[in-house]
């Protein structure tokens, strides 16, 4: 009779933790041996193969009656889950595009771009195969060694919830996408990147493009801009709600932007023409007035847009401020 | 729509677990092996399987409200348990709450019916 209770017994010690296994097993040797003779003792006789297996069957499979002895049943627990998606999705974000940025330059610099990016993307899935294990495993460490409740009672405050009535939280795509174009205007900027500047006219005739000496007068703000828009983006990234720091990084933006565009509308035309060979004065002429009308659209559009958003920042500050008003009154 | 079987099933068992606790320390005031125990909270009507029981005892007495004792009975090693002194304050504390609970839980219950 005691074979195939041994055979379990067997299979459910495999499972159990060494220090602890041969006690426990002793305990359940001894609680199917019990149920067996009870079975056995109302049959009138010694039971068979098939009864003793049904009685094990009743008891469990190994795996399952093993698992109840393992107090810690998950690897991420119910404190740190709600933290889990979300720190896994701004990590592989994060780490996504930064990759591709650094893709993108190598591929600019490369004979053939296009096929040297679609190389480079094919790696993004082992990437974010990685950052994922990463994170899982910070994850499994502080559910196994931290405490988790204390380290987040302790930390959490309810004032610091965000608002999220006065802009909605911008999506980590969003921002990673904004944040890729920040990076590449900075290379251009810096002249890391080349910039293709020469624009075909017909009858094959081409003329270069370059920026008036205007442009030159606000290098320093523009890319101190643009290094700006990138921290606020970034910072999206991490914290994707709005509050007033981030609030104040667009007004500045906004601000100075607007500034630049002044400076730069006094300074027409936006660009010089400098003419290739086999190209005329008349072609010269055309192709600065189409190029200077395109820029004044593209960045008058600019300007009315960055005016816009501009007022909205300042009316979401306003709001705030009432906001974190009334509540203070209350609590008066 | 009438409530599935499954989330009855399931309710019962949440409403159960924290009671098979106080029944289980209530239980062993005397020294009892696992299979008796278990024997003993069916006749009084409260049915635990053992693959619920053996672990709740060992928990139990890592926490240090049981204590337990190999010892040979009817020819065979048993492991006997038993309310320890911190386990039986232990239950005294968790009798009187579920007294109280019992009673608002009556009070309210009643309540709805009406």
């Amino acid at each position: 009779m005691t074979e195939l209770v041994e055979r379990y017994l067997a299979a459910v010690e495999r499972l159990l933790p060494e220090a602890t296994a041969k006690d426990i097993v002793a305990e359940l040797r001894e609680a199917l041996l019990a149920k067996l003779e009870a079975r056995e003792n109302q049959l009138g006789r010694a039971a068979t193969t098939d009864e003793i297996a049904d009685v094990l069957k009743a008891f469990g499979p190994p795996p399952v009656v093993a698992a109840r002895y393992e107090g810690r049943m998950h690897l991420v627990g119910p404190v740190l889950y709600p933290w889990f998606w979300p720190t896994q999705r701004t990590a592989i974000g994060i780490a996504v595009a930064i990759y591709l940025v650094l893709a993108a330059i190598r591929a600019l610099a490369a004979d053939n771009p296009v096929q040297v990016m679609l190389q480079r993307i094919d790696n993004v899935v082992g990437l974010s195969l990685i950052m994922f294990a990463g994170v899982t495993l910070v994850f499994v460490a502080v559910e196994r060694w931290g405490d988790p409740v204390r380290l987040f009672e302790r930390r959490w405050d309810p004032k610091s919830l965000p608002d999220e009535t006065i802009r909605k939280p911008r999506s980590l795509f969003e921002s990673g996408v904004s944040l890729f174009f920040d990076a590449l205007f900075i290379l251009v900027w810096l002249q890391l990147v080349p910039f293709p500047n020469e624009l075909p006219l017909r009858d094959g005739a081409s003329v270069s493009i370059v920026l008036s000496p205007a442009w030159s007068v606000v290098y320093w703000p523009i890319l101190a801009l643009a290094l700006l828009a990138a921290a606020g983006h970034i910072h999206d990234m991490v914290r994707p709600a709005w509050n007033r720091i981030r609030s104040a990084m667009s007004i500045l933006g906004y601000a100075g932007g607007l500034v630049v565009l002044g400076v730069l509308f006094q300074g027409r035309p936006f660009v010089d023409v400098q003419p290739r060979p086999g190209t005329g004065p008349e072609d010269l002429e055309r192709a600065l007035r189409l190029v200077d009308g395109v820029l004044l659209v593209g960045l008058g559009l600019a300007g009315v847009i960055w005016a816009i958003a501009l007022g909205l920042e300042v009316r979401r500050q306003v709001r705030a401020s009432q906001t974190s008003g009334g509540a203070a009154s209350l609590a008066a | 729509m009438p409530v599935s079987a499954d989330i009855i099933e399931a309710l019962r068992l949440e409403l159960r677990r924290g009671t098979l606790i106080l029944a289980v320390l209530g239980t062993l005031r005397a020294e009892k092996y696992g299979y008796t125990l278990k024997t003993e909270l069916g006749e009084r009507g409260v049915e635990i399987d053992e693959g619920a029981l053996y672990p709740m005892l060992r928990r139990l007495e890592t926490q240090g409200l049981l204590t337990s004792q190999w010892r040979e009975d009817a020819k065979r090693q048993k492991r006997f348990y038993r309310l320890s002194s911190d386990g039986a304050a232990a239950l005294e504390q968790l009798a009187g709450e579920w007294r109280a609970m019992n009673a608002s839980l009556e009070s309210i219950l009643k309540r709805t019916e009406r």
